[in-house]
């Protein structure tokens, strides 16, 4: 039996800088860790159910509202799943404006991340408003680079948060080329910050952990992955979207309101984000991302979860150059949204949030109402990795000094850029040593 | 919008479109209204996030905030605030991709933006349900918070 003056708690109360609300256990017998549970106490939101019976073209504007900071990887995921059962092709033009969407998260997404949330951590400060004392043209171009982001989606999507232009077949309504040409120049800027920002954030110093991550998300033969693609792993496996629910699992745990992933049939961990992205489609980047790796020497495949920040900052590049891209040879689409007609059917797709793979399966009826509905977000598949690296990187940085402990806690845990509300779908850290 | 000139006042009305929630925006367009053209030195901006304020705060030397206030405070009153001495009660935000106005105006300070003189008027307000229109004791709150901005800045 051990003895309980023996037993060791730590505690973060509130984790910081992630998007919802969970908290952090860690318990030790001496110095022997016996558990560790990211704790999740957000309230379900139970937005699956919600869906059932709903008609089918509610569900993009249902589901952006499970995030505000990744709400078109919701209406991506869902509207490419629908679109699967309902038998809909859509056109070159229509996948090319989703694209513009999706970069738009991505730069406002990475942009507030690594500058604002985990930045912070690598220069010894409390919060980006600290870090502004001494890095004031850090944080403003974070905040200009976020802009953009939001810009793009306020043009795309009718508004920043929470986009109401996205239908089933395609949008509501196609921007018109003047409306495209005025972000023109800011994102020529912007192409230029995010280059700086890279480099920027290569000069960080980052711990020395790596791990045999098994690291997973969608490769495409010709594109860098957002829409679209096979889910590929690192370990050289790779599936169907369609055969996705064979492979990943979803599983209750008591400490959790959210499901915990795994896969396979040893219920292993896996990683999704960045680093998996660039690990595995590192040739698809756009140019300037590509020169800009080699620029700073990022070394590829990197199991250095702490470089996770490197990689927003390079795939923030890539989503630049190719809004430019898309800003510079835009013509209004003949058709911006697909006709089609009800059947039943079922339609699943995965898409790239800018924290990891999701992945969304529905099923309608003749009459368009939604019969099924699930819904796999990043964190989720994140989460159980997370307890395995924190289970993996404590005796590195057990201390007596448990607020320290905390932190370096909390930094590894921002490495994922958790969003804990979507998973449910902050942290508290507690450790408790026993011996 | 009146374009921003230097030793300029700013007005922004912070809100969204939901129920009283709209009270700031009310407020900042009753004044806009009333002084188009009449003023070269106050301009008026409608946000829906306060960070937004950091793309206006360059050149402006007294900013007024509208906002609706939920909490400690009856239907419809209106209270008034000096910032930084009058510290504003934080609470967490419901989101925290987002920064709330006490931080947003704690980061200008820190990136050394902040104007030299910053108000901040709050409604009171209890209904912020999508879709729904502001309660009647709101809409009069703005319209008295309008009048009392229009009187203050007669002579700008």
């Amino acid at each position: 039996m051990t003895s309980p003056q023996n037993t060791r708690t730590i505690k973060v109360e509130a984790l910081t800088r992630v998007e919802g609300e969970g908290g952090l256990f860690v318990r030790l017998v001496g110095d022997r860790i016996e558990d560790v549970q990211l704790t999740i106490f957000e309230p379900p939101r139970l937005f699956e159910a919600l869906l059932r019976g709903r008609k089918l073209e509610e569900v993009p504007d249902i589901t952006a509202r499970i995030c505000g900071i990744c709400p078109v990887a919701y209406q991506m995921s869902s509207v490419h799943a629908l679109e699967m059962a309902l038998g809909i092709e859509i056109t070159e033009d229509i996948r090319r404006l989703r694209r513009l969407l999706y970069c738009g998260e991505w730069i406002e997404s990475h942009a507030l991340h690594v500058h604002l949330l985990h930045a912070p951590d690598f220069l010894g400060y409390d919060s980006g408003i600290d870090m502004a004392k001494d890095f004031p043209n850090e944080v403003n171009r974070g905040l200009r680079l976020k802009k953009h982001g939001n810009q793009l989606l306020e043009m795309l999507g009718g508004r920043a948060i929470h986009p109401i232009n996205v239908a089933v077949g395609g949008f509501y309504r196609a921007p018109r080329r003047d409306e495209v040409a005025a972000l023109i120049p800011d994102f020529e800027w912007g192409l230029q910050a995010a280059v700086d920002t890279t480099r920027w954030l290569a000069t960080l110093d980052f711990p020395d952990f790596t791990r045999a991550y098994d690291m997973v998300c969608l490769v495409h033969p010709d594109e860098y992955p957002m829409n679209e693609g096979r889910v590929v792993s690192t370990t050289g496996s790779s599936w169907d979207v369609r055969d996705y629910e064979q492979e990943f699992h979803e599983d209750h745990v008591a400490h959790s309101t959210a499901l915990q992933s795994s896969r396979g049939e040893r219920q292993a961990c896996y990683h999704v984000g960045p680093l998996a992205r660039i690990n595995l489609n590192r040739d698809r980047l756009s140019p300037t991302a590509r020169r800009t790796a080699d620029e700073i020497g990022f070394e590829t495949p990197c199991w250095n979860p702490f470089r996770a920040i490197i990689a927003r900052g390079l795939e923030l590049i890539h989503a630049y150059e190719e809004t430019l891209d898309i800003l510079r040879t835009y013509r209004p689409p003949a058709i911006a949204r697909i006709k089609y007609e009800y059947r039943a059917g079922q339609g699943c797709a995965a898409t790239e949030a800018p924290r990891g793979l999701i992945y969304h399966r529905y099923e309608v009826d003749d009459a368009g109402l939604v019969t099924f509905a699930k819904i796999v977000p990043p964190t989720s598949q994140n989460q159980r990795q997370i307890e395995d690296d924190l289970r993996d990187y404590l005796p590195h940085i057990l201390t007596e000094d448990e607020a320290a402990t905390a932190r370096h806690c909390e930094k590894l845990v921002r490495c994922y850029d958790p969003c804990i509300s979507c998973s449910t779908h902050f942290l508290k850290l507690t450790v408790q040593r026993d011996g | 919008m009146a374009e921003i000139k230097r030793q300029s006042h700013l007005l922004v009305g912070l809100g969204s479109p939901h129920g009283d929630d709209q009270a700031g925006w009310l407020v900042v367009s009753g004044v806009e209204q009333r002084l188009a053209g009449y003023s070269k030195t106050l301009a008026c901006r409608l946000a829906k996030s306060p960070s937004d304020l950091l793309d206006w705060l360059d050149e402006v030397t007294h900013l007024i905030v509208c906002d609706a206030c939920e909490s400690a405070t009856q239907l419809g009153e209106l209270r008034f605030w000096h910032w930084p001495e009058d510290r504003v009660v934080r609470t967490r935000s419901s989101n925290s991709h987002q920064l709330g106005l006490p931080e947003v105006l704690d980061l200008a300070t820190t990136l050394g933006r902040l104007p030299a003189q910053v108000e901040i008027r709050t409604i009171g307000c209890a209904a912020f349900a999508p879709g729904t229109e502001p309660s009647l004791p709101v809409r009069d709150a703005c319209s008295r918070l309008a009048q009392q901005l229009l009187e203050d800045f007669a002579d700008a």
